[in-house]
C-alpha cells in the first residue's frame, strides 16, 4: 500500500462526497444546504488542487483541469451567498439559493469527473 | 516557461496545503465559537466575517475585532490562530526563498529564458561559441555595428560579463558545453535568422565538432573556426568550414606581406580594421638580420615568413630544436644580455619576442633594447590586461593573439565583397596601394571607413526602375556619388569593386554604365552609406540621383507636370 496514493485517493473522494452533501435536497430550500459544508467543500478542493499540481502525464493535467473547475464554481457560488447577505441583503431568497446550489452542482460533476479518472486509473494499474 | 511553474508549485506543496489547511481550521474555529454583540445578545460569526479576520491576522496587519468585541472564548482561540498562522507563513515563505536559491531551478529558468529569448530572435544573428578575449572584442564590434549575436560560454563566471558589458541589446547568453549539439541547436544554429556560427572557444576539439556540427545541420551557413595547428585545421576544412583561422599562421603571413609591400599590408590592415577607429599604423619592417626569441608555433611561422623573404635570422628557444641549423640557433630563455648577444644583436635590425609568457616578453624586450636600442622590435601580448605593461615599453608592433583572431573573423563575416577585395589586393603593386590609401584616408580624415555593399537585383525596387522601367538616362556609378537631397554635393564615398557574373573590377571608374545584376562594394562614411540605403528602397531618390530633377511624388502633380511638358 503506497500512502501517497491513499492521501491523493482520500482527498479527491472527501471533495466529492462533501460536494455531493451539500448539494443534496431541494434546489431552492435554504435550511437543506449547509453553509459549513460549502466551505468545508471549498477547502477539502484546494487541497485536492495543491496536490495534484506537478504530475506532468495526460491524465495529470485534466486531474488538475477538473479541480481548478470544482474550485472555480464552489468560490463563485460563495461569492453569491456572500452578495445575498452583504451587498443586495435580499436573504437567502429561493431564486438565490437555487443559483448557489446549481453553482455547486456544476462543481459536482467536475469533481464526479475526477473520481472516475482516480478509479480509471486504478483500474488501469491493477495487478 | 509553463513547466517551470509548475515544477516550483509541485515543490511547495507541503507549505501550500499547510497554509490552506491553518487557514481553514481558524476560520471554522471562528465560526464555531459563540459571540456576544454590542447589546449582549448572543451572536455567530459567520465564514465571511471570520475569513476577513483571520486574512488580516495571519498577515499580521490587525485591524482589530470586528464585528464586535470578541468574549473570552474567541481571544483564546484567536491566539491560537495567530500563533499558527505566523509559523505557517514563515514556513511557505522560506520555502520559497529556499527554492529560488536552488542551483537546479535557477539553471531550468535560464535555460528556459535562454530558449525562448532565442527563438524570439526577429533579426539576424551571430552564434558566438566562446566568451573570451577574441569573443569579447567581436561582441563589441558586432554591437557597433547593430548585429545581433547569441553568446554561448563553458564558463559561468565568464558568461555573466555579458550582461554586465553594456550592449545596446539583450544579448541572449548561456553557460554550457558548444560541443553539444543540442545545446547549439537550441542556441539558435538551427534558428532562420542565424547567420553566421564562430567556434571561438578555447578548447580546439570544442571548435571541431562546433564545424561538424554546424556542418550537419546548416551545410550552408558562414562558419568560422579558430585552430592553433594544421590537423585541425584540415580537418575543419574537411566539413566545409569557411573560414578556419589559424591564429599562428595568420600572423606570420601578415608579417610577411609587411615586409613585402608595406603598402599593401597597411591597405589591408585598414579595410580589415573596425569602422570608427582610428587608421592602423603604417609598419616598415627594415630588412637585416633579425632576432626570434622564442620557437613556438607562433615564432615558427614568422621564421618561414622571414626565410621566404630571404633574411638571416637567429632563433633563441629553451627547448632544444633539433631540426634547426646549430648556426642560427642556441638554447636559452633570451632574457639575458649574454644569450641575445650571441644571437647578435648588436647588429641586428629587429627582434621578434614570442614566448607565450608575457613576463619573459617583456624582460627580453628590455634587456635587447637597452643593447641596442635602434632596434625595430615586434612583441607577442598574450593577456589583453597587460597592454598597460606594453605599450610602457613601446614596441614597434604589438600581436595581440585576441585580436588577430578577431580581425580575421571579422573579415570572413563583414562582406564577401570586401573579403574579395583584401584578396586580390595582395597581387596588387605598392604604389597602388599607397595612391588608394591616401584617397581613403582624405575620405574619412583618418578614420577607419565603414563598407557596405550595393546589389542591383530584384529585390531592389530602385534597380528595377533604373534598368527596366526607365532606363534612360543610364545608370553610371557616379550616380551613387551625389547627395540624395542636394544633387551637386558629393557623398564621402569610394567603390571599391564591382562584380558582375564571375568577374570583378577593383577600383571600377566613376563613368563605368552599370548593368542589371551588379554588386558593388562601397567604403565611405556613416552618412554615405544611409543615403545609398534610402537611395535603394525608394524609386524617386534614385530617379532623383540619376537626374538631378526631382520627380513629382502624387497622381495630381505628375499629371501637371505631363500637361506642362506637352506644352
Amino acid at each position: 500500500m503506497n500512502l501517497e496514493k491513499v492521501i491523493f485517493g482520500f482527498f479527491i473522494l472527501l471533495a466529492f462526497t462533501l460536494n455531493f452533501g451539500f448539494v443534496i435536497g431541494q434546489i431552492d430550500v435554504a435550511h437543506q444546504h449547509d453553509v459549513n459544508e460549502l466551505f468545508a467543500a471549498i477547502v477539502v478542493n484546494l487541497i485536492a488542487t495543491v496536490i495534484k499540481f506537478g504530475d506532468r502525464t495526460q491524465v495529470g493535467a485534466l486531474h488538475l483541469a477538473t479541480s481548478l473547475v470544482a474550485d472555480l464554481q464552489l468560490i463563485a457560488a460563495s461569492l453569491v451567498w456572500w452578495n445575498a447577505l452583504y451587498i443586495t441583503q435580499l436573504g437567502m431568497t429561493p431564486a438565490i439559493t437555487t443559483t448557489i446550489v446549481s453553482l455547486s452542482a456544476g462543481a459536482l460533476a467536475a469533481n464526479l469527473v475526477s473520481v472516475i479518472l482516480l478509479i480509471g486509473e486504478t483500474l488501469q494499474h491493477r495487478r | 516557461m509553463p513547466n517551470i511553474f509548475f515544477l516550483m508549485l509541485r515543490r511547495l506543496r507541503t507549505p501550500i496545503i499547510t497554509l490552506i489547511l491553518i487557514y481553514a481550521v481558524s476560520v471554522f474555529g471562528l465560526v464555531l465559537i459563540p459571540g456576544m454583540d454590542d447589546a449582549g445578545q448572543p451572536y455567530r460569526m459567520d465564514f465571511f466575517h471570520a475569513i476577513y479576520f483571520i486574512s488580516y491576522t495571519a498577515t499580521t496587519i490587525g485591524f482589530g475585532e470586528i464585528p464586535y468585541a470578541f468574549t473570552s472564548a474567541q481571544r483564546m482561540w484567536v491566539l491560537v490562530c495567530i500563533y499558527l498562522a505566523v509559523i505557517g507563513w514563515a514556513y511557505a515563505l522560506s520555502s520559497i526563498f529556499a527554492l529560488t536559491r536552488d542551483q537546479a531551478l535557477t539553471k531550468a529558468i535560464q535555460y528556459t529564458r535562454f530558449t525562448s529569448k532565442v527563438k524570439r530572435m526577429n533579426e539576424p544573428f551571430y552564434l558566438i561559441c566562446g566568451y573570451g578575449q577574441t569573443g569579447r572584442i567581436l561582441c563589441q564590434v558586432l554591437d557597433t555595428q547593430d548585429i545581433r549575436f547569441v553568446v554561448i560560454d563553458l564558463r559561468e563566471e565568464r558568461i555573466n560579463d555579458v550582461a554586465l558589458a553594456d550592449y545596446h541589446f539583450d544579448a541572449p547568453f548561456y553557460a554550457g558545453d558548444a560541443a553539444n549539439p543540442e545545446l547549439l541547436k537550441i542556441a539558435g544554429l538551427s534558428h532562420p535568422r542565424c547567420i553566421g556560427v564562430l567556434g571561438i572557444t578555447g578548447n580546439e576539439n570544442t571548435n571541431l565538432s562546433i564545424a561538424i556540427t554546424a556542418f550537419v545541420l546548416r551545410p550552408k551557413l558562414l562558419s568560422i573556426c579558430r585552430s592553433k595547428n594544421q590537423e585541425i585545421s584540415d580537418n575543419m576544412a574537411s566539413f566545409g568550414t569557411n573560414k578556419v583561422i589559424n591564429m599562428f599562421e595568420a600572423v606570420g603571413q601578415q608579417f610577411q606581406l609587411a615586409m613585402h609591400a608595406p603598402a599593401v599590408s597597411h591597405l589591408r590592415k585598414i579595410l580589415s580594421d573596425f569602422p570608427g577607429n582610428p587608421f592602423p599604423p603604417s609598419i616598415k619592417p627594415p630588412k637585416g638580420h633579425w632576432v626570434i626569441v622564442g620557437y613556438g608555433r607562433f615564432g615558427r611561422s614568422i621564421h618561414k615568413a622571414l626565410s621566404q623573404e630571404g633574411i638571416s635570422v637567429h632563433i633563441i628557444d629553451p627547448d632544444p630544436q633539433p631540426e634547426l641549423d646549430p648556426q642560427i640557433y642556441h638554447q636559452a630563455l633570451g632574457v639575458d644580455a649574454a644569450s641575445l648577444k650571441t644571437a647578435g644583436i648588436e647588429h641586428a635590425v629587429g627582434l621578434f619576442v614570442c614566448h607565450d609568457d608575457d613576463a619573459n616578453n617583456l624582460s627580453s624586450l628590455a634587456t635587447a633594447r637597452a643593447i641596442n636600442p635602434a632596434l625595430f622590435i615586434v612583441a607577442r601580448q598574450n593577456l589583453a590586461t597587460n597592454h598597460l605593461l606594453f605599450n610602457a615599453f613601446a614596441p614597434n608592433f604589438i600581436s595581440i593573439r585576441s585580436e588577430v583572431v578577431a580581425h580575421e573573423a571579422l573579415r570572413a563575416m563583414a562582406n564577401p565583397l570586401l573579403a574579395q577585395f583584401v584578396l586580390a589586393l595582395v597581387t596588387k603593386e605598392d604604389e597602388w596601394a599607397s595612391q588608394l590609401t591616401i584617397d581613403i584616408d582624405n575620405l574619412c580624415q583618418g578614420i577607419v571607413p565603414e563598407h557596405w555593399t550595393v546589389r542591383l537585383n530584384a529585390k531592389n525596387p530602385a534597380a528595377v526602375q533604373a534598368f527596366l522601367a526607365r532606363p534612360l538616362p543610364s545608370l553610371q556609378i557616379k550616380h551613387f556619388y551625389h547627395s540624395v537631397i542636394d544633387h551637386g554635393r558629393p557623398l564621402q564615398c569610394i567603390a571599391l569593386l564591382r562584380r558582375h557574373g564571375e568577374k570583378d573590377i577593383l577600383l571600377p571608374k566613376a563613368d563605368d554604365m552599370l548593368r542589371y545584376g551588379d554588386e558593388l562594394l562601397f567604403i565611405g562614411d556613416h552618412h554615405a552609406q544611409q543615403s545609398h540605403q534610402a537611395m535603394c528602397s525608394e524609386v524617386s531618390l534614385m530617379e532623383y540621383a540619376r537626374t538631378g530633377v526631382e520627380q513629382p511624388q502624387s497622381w495630381i502633380f505628375r499629371k501637371i507636370a505631363a500637361w506642362r511638358e506637352r506644352s
